[in-house]
């Protein structure tokens, strides 16, 4: 037989101890695996390690209890609001039109009264209506799937925040930078079924001091079923 | 020919060793152009440590597709085809532990699922990737089993 693997060809001729061949393959793949991951595009690229939020949790604000929700002023949300979403779902295809913008707090349906800040838990699920409600009431959204799927079409308003993608930490950061009062309730979702990340980026959202965080379990399909807005593209 | 004749014929070894070399590269590649894909798919099974998953990630794929290429080439086949057999070892019981378990997960072998499916499906493509990794695995025993003189 003249050569030793399947296409006969000089570098066959190349030998290695054998004690030597595997320990070669784990080199030359973690290699291979660091310079293709160094030079690879932001969607792509993967931390070797989970970073965390290099932003401490920030100090909480006053604790809202449902006997005295805060209702004297309008609900603190990012002053630099998400941009209105450009809805590309036909107007006559919803069954429920959100509200564009968060209306003015209303004492029957306040955030707090019906979503309390999470006390004894980091993340409470919730379905389907009570995202709706939530979205219509102005509550912010966090997509946590990956950018690709993201642009194909989103919950409107709903900021990304992929849970596998490098760059999570900064966006974490960024996201509680443009929120003023952390106990505001954010709604993260996925793909629903049995999708974990969610959860992942919920953990990662209740480190930077979130405390209001509530997992939208049956997420987007679940979404896109109800008919309720959806936005493509990169913007929220 | 007795069969153990046919086995260690040159083209029978070539032929098995380009199939496993040819499967594992095309596994390999979706992997390494998509690691947070496949990392998704990793964690998913539920096996290892959150903190383990992105390193494994961005590791296991270029180790498929190197001893695939190393394979094909001659280039220290022995440690190929070992390695190859070990991640094949490593997929059957990941398998197999979600299968027992009756968790349904994408086995994310062939880079992320393009298109959601229902638990019955998903358990469905967990037996067949299963017996697929089995018959993967004995190809790389073959290699593996490959003569002194024409290794």
């Amino acid at each position: 037989m003249e050569g030793d693997g399947v296409w006969p060809s000089g570098l066959n001729k190349m030998r290695l101890r054998p004690w030597l061949e595997v320990p070669s393959y784990l080199v030359a793949a973690l290699l291979c695996a660091w310079f293709s991951n160094t030079f690879a595009g932001p969607t792509r690229r993967l931390s070797w390690w989970p970073k965390e939020s290099v932003r401490p949790a920030a100090s909480s604000t006053q604790i809202p209890s449902a006997a005295s929700p805060l209702h004297s002023s309008a609900p603190s949300v990012a002053t630099p609001a998400l941009p209105l979403p450009k809805t590309v779902r036909p107007a006559a295809e919803s069954k429920v039109e959100a509200p564009r913008a968060a209306p003015a707090p209303d004492p029957k349906t306040d955030w707090w009264t019906r979503f309390p800040p999470l006390v004894n838990e980091t993340q409470a699920d919730i379905r389907g209506d009570e995202a709706a409600w939530l979205h219509a009431h102005g509550a912010r959204f966090v997509d946590a799937r990956r950018t690709s799927i993201y642009t194909l079409g989103h919950i409107s308003g709903a900021k990304n925040l992929p849970a596998w993608e490098d760059g999570l930490p900064e966006k974490v950061d960024q996201l509680t930078l443009f929120t003023a009062d952390l106990k505001v309730p954010v709604v993260v979702y996925c793909s629903g079924g049995d999708c974990h990340d969610s959860h992942l980026v919920a953990q990662k959202l209740w480190l930077a001091g979130f405390r209001n965080l509530r997992i939208y379990v049956d997420g987007f399909p679940d979404w896109e079923a109800r008919k309720l807005p959806v936005t493509q593209g990169e913007k929220p | 020919m007795t069969a153990r004749a046919f086995l260690m014929h040159p083209w029978t070894l070539r032929s098995s060793q380009g199939l496993l070399a040819v499967v594992m590269l095309s596994a390999a590649i979706p992997k390494f152009m998509d690691p947070p894909g496949f990392a998704q798919s990793i964690f998913a099974y539920g096996l290892i440590p959150l903190a383990w998953t992105p390193p494994l990630a961005l590791l296991l794929p270029w180790i498929e597709g190197l001893t695939a290429l190393g394979l094909v080439v001659g280039i220290a086949r022995r440690g190929a085809a070992t390695l190859i057999l070990g991640l094949l070892l490593m997929f059957i019981g990941a398998l197999g532990i979600n299968l027992i378990r009756g968790n349904p997960v994408d086995c994310g072998c062939f880079g992320a699922a393009a298109t959601l499916k229902t638990r019955e499906q998903r358990l469905d493509d967990m037996k067949l990737a299963l017996l697929r990794d089995l018959g993967l695995a004995l190809l790389a025993l073959h290699a593996l089993a490959r003569p002194k003189e024409s290794a």
